[in-house]
């Protein structure tokens, strides 16, 4: 997730919060690439559900997407999970 | 192998160009023998160098200039300059980022520098004449 496709992202989890929803898992399974405007969009919609009273939910980081996840310590604002299941419990 | 003196590409400064520089420095990077995970994070720091151009180097109405120049010093080790003609701006004087803040106090943006520090092996800037230059390496 990059400048070019994060603004998709951001619009696809708003257009979720527009519908009521408060709560989100991403499956970051095959994302295999995040810059600081993909993590941007993270913090944006993390922010946006939270003030909904809900939460961003992220499983099944690998690699250098997890590496920078922990790097800046994103990994300990979010709920992070080793799989769907159970991000969804 | 012989050491490499060097290749130049001059672009817009705009969003576009941010994956031609990629590509263009990721052939050099090849061509230096890097292995593939500092592959991608070469192109992480790429990105950043990058859109920090296109985002404020330039008034909003203008399109300028970025250069992007490698050279492959020696094996398994690539040599970037980003240069652009912008607002005088150096990133290595920007603060650190509060990673420790809570969601609710964690700002928006600000960590494309910090990224930049961790997986570049040398940073540099200095500005000359009308130019801002960054240079760094990445090793493998």
């Amino acid at each position: 997730m990059d400048a070019e496709s994060a603004p998709a992202f951001q619009q696809a989890c708003q257009s979720w919060i527009d519908q009521g929803v408060n709560r989100l898992v991403i499956d970051m399974s095959e994302l295999a690439y995040v810059s600081s405007m993909g993590l941007r969009s993270f913090v944006a919609i993390g922010k946006l559900l939270s003030d909904k009273g809900g939460n961003l939910r992220l499983c099944c980081l690998t690699g250098l997407v997890k590496q920078v996840f922990e790097i800046t310590r994103l990994s300990s604002v979010f709920a992070m999970h080793d799989s769907v299941e159970s991000a969804l419990v | 192998m012989m050491p490499d003196t060097g290749q130049s590409l001059s672009l817009t400064a705009e969003s576009a160009s941010v994956k031609v520089a990629s590509d263009f420095i990721r052939r050099g990077a090849e061509r230096a023998g890097l292995p593939p995970q500092r592959l991608s994070e070469l192109d992480l720091i790429v990105e950043e160098l990058l859109m920090n151009v296109v985002r404020y180097a330039y008034p909003a109405d203008s399109r300028g200039l970025v250069e992007i120049t490698y050279s492959i010093p020696q094996a398994c080790c690539l040599r970037v300059e980003i240069a652009d003609q912008g607002v005088e701006f150096n990133p290595l004087e920007l603060a650190e980022p509060e990673l420790g803040s809570s969601l609710e106090e964690r700002p928006v943006g600000g960590l494309g520098v910090f990224l930049i520090r961790h997986y570049a092996d040398s940073l540099h800037y200095r500005r000359d004449g009308a130019w801002n230059r960054v240079l760094f390496s990445v090793c493998g």
